[in-house]
């Protein structure tokens, strides 16, 4: 059997990304099952094993994603767009409509997977918007037809509500549309009629949504209320030190001083257990990866390989910075998991998807001696 | 296109750096951030762990029970819970499954309590429905608390449960004005439970420590942890069975007298201890709040003064004897009327009696003859006996709200000659019921009175301790409380017959007293009484009956002796006392 393209699997990225996901399961397993009595139950309810589980799921499509050549993916960019408005359509919709508790259950799980989804496929919508392989990029069309693409998504995701996702999304545009190389002018422009809106638009918005927006920029500083679990992840990573307190023993994790500790707050368990040394270890390690990431975007083939590997090193960047912003209290509180290592089966999945489709481009960085797919180019 | 394309890919280069620039920034902030919490120390927030572990905590001690002398308990702490009833959270509708198709409203909810708690569901109506409809309703105390389980679907919807150690009291009104009760918050009131509540509620414990996010105790700070001190177990001179008789035997009185209330209390003469004190009307500590006036809380026998009227002379009498200026067997002239301090005294009846004896001064209730005596006596030497026999002071028993009467002294700005005259028939002097049971425990015990006590002894964990009779003063000398005693019984058996206890000896005297009012003595309510003491000669119990407001009966002689009589033949068969020879 022939290699072809697999001869440039990225190894390298496939190893960091395959030890977050493991560091992830183990921090998880410590967060919330290490601590949990020996309670006769099955498998599936152990939130580790479920982790891993889906590490398991998602790699398969990252393998997938890897064999697929990122460029027919891109070519059906339309129909994965309208695809995910679709979804997001109709989640809104369902949401309207009143159901028991049990279907609300299944419709929040639709919901996560609908945004996390959507990340991705605005990813590859970007980028075949944005990449001068189709566009005139010193012409604001590109970046028109990009602000257009954008909104719908971004405000059906922010009226679900969540915050934290739309940030992601706008956050994936400003890089993709900073490395597509739009001209200084037109995003100074784009600035501009942007802070003269800025004053129109909060007049018009609901009181309450002005309070969430102020609370967004200036959180409470009560310690015991609001604020509870950045001072306990504060606390927790405080109490870290050099070496840490020993996987499983951190006291503030184990005992759930943290509240949402096998999610948001999974890093300051990290950092309680490992000390300083495992923190910045985890640290260098999604460093390493989004450098990874961005070697495979310098050594891309074409324009829309380079976006599509920018664009999500931009994603996890963001994402990770600002969970760990948040765990370290440099950023407000708005609810996002650290990538590949906070427990969530969709995310990880969706997540090591879009990788899958880096993976793609790295291994195309050479034109293709012989096509693995039948494509004309 | 080629040499655009090649622009293009050198301009997307340098945004490619300058990303990575920006990102390489920020997460060098990131790290620095980090090595900024791990690796320095933060004493605020080592302070703020301090402050939040440092708020110490109450672990509420269980409160002693109260025993009587035979070791039943009369009042006791038992774990269970209170219900109360919220009328506007009763009204609602509320789902009573997850599905919402049991809807409840409120007559279904009166039925399932009343239900569970096997009350009719008028009574429960009744409770929900008085005013006012915003606050809430006591139902029902010390429920079990299997039974509280049962309620607990309707919390929230109308049903308020609240657990914890409750007071319970097994033989419900028995002894209560002895008892008291404690309130909702947790503070004994009236009675034993107000006296002793700081022995009864023992000490709470405290702790000290850092607790769990959701409130578990994860580790006491060091000495972090105090444990509650149980409180102290009271055991009672107070016998129940005596208690029951006695409040059987005063309801009674007041059916067949038509008597608007009463008292009875038995007193162990030669130690002061109170055997029983039994009071009508009366009510159930445990639901202390049904009263129509709080003044029912409070205990007659020791927080009510009355005017005792002839029980009196037997003190008089025994303060002449004392002084030797009458003897036992001297007589008197009784003319119908006497002058002292320019206010004439009459017998009760009007009659002359010509020349009596003192027993029959006693037998018939002579006013002319108690104020002959004492003018004889002169008011000093008077007055002197009559504080040593304790009346205008605190008895000094063990229980809350004693009053202490009143009794004017010369001296004293309003006193009057002719009180002497009034007083030595027992009138314009307030006394308390314990306070002439008290005096005539002294004539009973050889002129030597003892203190009055109710609790015998107090078990506490490190050990129990025993009251021990406590001697107050000689009143009289032996000498002249055995001629007194003679004087009684011969009184009883001449005058007083229906106080009379088949094969006993026994000693004793009624009153009848006016019922002053600010106008004077109107009106024809009196307060018929009975004190009586015996078995004669080595006399051991003092009883006093007393009714107020009789409407048949009238007299002490007639309504409060013949009930002195049964108690006193109980009292005898229960010690199992054999008849004189």
């Amino acid at each position: 059997m022939r290699l072809g393209v697999w001869r440039h699997f990225d190894i390298p990225l496939f190893l960091i990304i395959l030890v977050l996901v493991l560091v992830g399961c183990l921090m998880v397993y410590s967060a919330y099952e290490a601590s949990r009595p020996a309670v006769e139950r099955s498998l599936w309810e152990n939130v580790a094993f479920r982790q891993a589980f889906f590490a398991g799921i998602g790699l398969c499509f990252y393998l997938l994603m890897a064999a697929i050549d990122y460029r027919l993916l891109v070519r059906f960019w339309r129909w994965g767009y309208l695809a995910a408005l679709g979804l997001l359509l109709l989640t809104r919709a369902a949401g309207s409509v009143s159901f028991g508790a049990q279907s609300w259950l299944r419709f929040e799980f639709f919901n996560v997977q609908a945004s996390e989804l959507c990340k991705v496929i605005m990813i590859l919508t970007l980028a075949r918007v944005l990449s001068g392989d189709h566009y005139d990029l010193n012409g604001a069309l590109p970046l028109a037809l990009s602000i257009a693409l954008l909104v719908p998504p971004l405000i059906l995701i922010y009226l679900q509500p969540d915050f934290g996702t739309a940030l992601i999304l706008g956050a994936i545009w400003a890089g993709m549309v900073v490395l597509a190389g739009v001209r200084w002018p037109h995003l100074l422009i784009l600035g501009m009629i942007g802070a003269a809106l800025a004053p129109l638009i909060w007049f018009r918005l609901e009181p309450y949504m002005q309070q969430r927006i102020l609370h967004f920029f200036f959180p409470d500083s009560d310690p015991t209320g609001a604020s509870y679990n950045v001072n306990q992840a504060l606390i927790s990573i405080g109490s870290g030190g050099w070496w840490g307190k020993g996987l499983f023993h951190g006291t503030q994790s184990q005992l759930q001083f943290l509240r949402v500790r096998h999610t948001d707050f999974i890093f300051s368990v990290l950092a309680e257990e490992t000390g300083f040394v495992g923190a910045s270890f985890l640290v260098i390690l999604f460093i390493l990866l989004i450098l990874r990431l961005m070697r495979v975007a310098r050594l891309a083939p074409d324009h829309d390989g380079r976006l599509i590997a920018s664009g999500v090193a931009v994603m996890i960047f963001t994402q990770t910075f600002i969970n760990i912003g948040m765990n370290a209290n440099i950023l407000p509180v708005t609810g996002l998991p650290l990538p590949l290592v906070s427990y969530g089966g969709s995310a990880l999945v969706t997540l090591l998807l879009a990788l899958g489709i880096v993976q793609s481009v790295a291994m195309r960085h050479k034109p293709p001696e012989e096509p693995l797919l039948p494509l004309g180019r | 296109m080629a040499e655009t394309n090649g622009n293009q890919e050198a301009l997307q280069y340098g945004r490619i750096v300058l990303l990575m620039g920006v990102m390489g920034t920020m997460a060098i902030y990131l790290i620095l951030r980090l090595a900024g919490w791990q690796l320095f120390p933060h004493p605020e927030y080592v302070r703020y762990g301090a402050e939040a572990s440092n708020i110490p905590e109450r672990i509420p001690a269980v409160r002693g029970a109260i025993l009587d002398a035979t070791g039943n308990y009369l009042a006791v702490s038992t774990y269970g819970c209170r219900i109360f009833l919220v009328p506007e959270l009763l009204d609602r509708i509320d789902k009573m499954d997850k599905d919402g198709r049991i809807e409840w409203g409120r007559a279904q909810k009166i039925a399932r309590v009343a239900e569970v708690l096997r009350q009719p569901v008028e009574s429960v109506e009744r409770v929900a429905s008085a005013p006012p409809r915003e606050q809430r309703k006591i139902l029902a105390v010390t429920v079990p608390p299997e039974v509280c389980q049962e309620l607990e679907p309707l919390r929230q919807k109308g049903v308020q449960i609240e657990y914890g150690y409750w007071r319970v009291y097994p033989d419900e009104t028995l002894a209560a004005h002895v008892l008291g009760f404690v309130d909702l918050d947790g503070d004994g009131q009236y009675g034993l439970e107000g006296y002793y509540d700081r022995e009864l509620r023992g000490q709470d414990g405290e702790w000290q420590g850092i607790r769990g996010p959701w409130g578990q105790p994860v580790m006491a700070v060091l000495g972090g942890y105090r444990p509650p001190q149980p409180g102290a177990d009271l055991v009672l001179t107070l016998d129940r069975n005596i208690q029951y008789e006695a409040e059987r035997i005063l309801q009674e009185g007041i059916l067949v007298n038509k008597a608007a209330a009463g008292n009875i209390i038995v007193l162990d003469a030669r130690t002061g201890a109170i055997l029983a004190m039994a009071n009508f009307p009366t009510y159930d500590p445990a639901e202390y709040w049904s009263v129509s006036s709080i003044e029912e809380h409070r205990n007659p026998c020791i927080g009510t003064v009355y005017e005792p009227g002839s029980v009196l002379k037997a003190m008089t009498l025994a303060a002449a004897l004392e002084a030797q200026v009458i003897r036992a067997t001297d007589t008197y002239d009784d003319r119908g009327s006497i002058t002292v301090g320019e206010e004439e005294i009459k017998n009760e009846n009007g009659k002359a009696y010509g020349l009596t004896t003192m027993t029959q001064l006693l037998a018939y209730s002579l006013n002319v003859g108690a104020a002959h005596v004492a003018s004889l006596l002169g008011p000093t030497r008077f007055y002197e006996t009559f504080k040593r026999f304790g009346f205008g002071e605190h008895t000094q028993v063990d229980l809350i709200g004693e009053e202490r009467g009143l009794m004017r002294v010369p001296g004293d700005p309003y006193w009057h000659m002719s009180d002497l005259g009034r007083n030595a028939f027992g009138q314009g002097i307030a006394v308390t019921p314990l306070q002439v049971a008290v005096a005539y425990g002294a004539l009973a015990n050889r002129g030597l009175m003892m203190k009055p006590y109710i609790v015998s002894e107090m078990r506490t964990p490190q050990g129990a301790m025993r009251t021990s009779p406590t001697p107050l003063r000689q009143v009289v000398s032996p000498e002249t409380a055995t001629q007194m005693a003679h004087l009684l019984e011969e009184a009883v058996k001449l005058g007083m017959r229906p106080a009379l206890v088949p094969g006993y000896r026994i000693a004793g005297k009624s009153g009848t007293a006016n019922i002053p009012t600010p106008e004077g003595y109107e009106g024809k309510d009196v307060i018929a009484s009975f004190v009586g003491y015996g078995p004669l000669p080595e006399a051991r119990f003092v009883v006093l009956v007393k009714f107020d407001k009789p409407r048949e009966g009238e007299g002490g002689v007639q309504a409060a002796a013949p009930e002195f009589s049964r108690l006193f033949a109980f009292l005898m068969n229960y010690f199992g006392i054999p008849p004189a020879p």
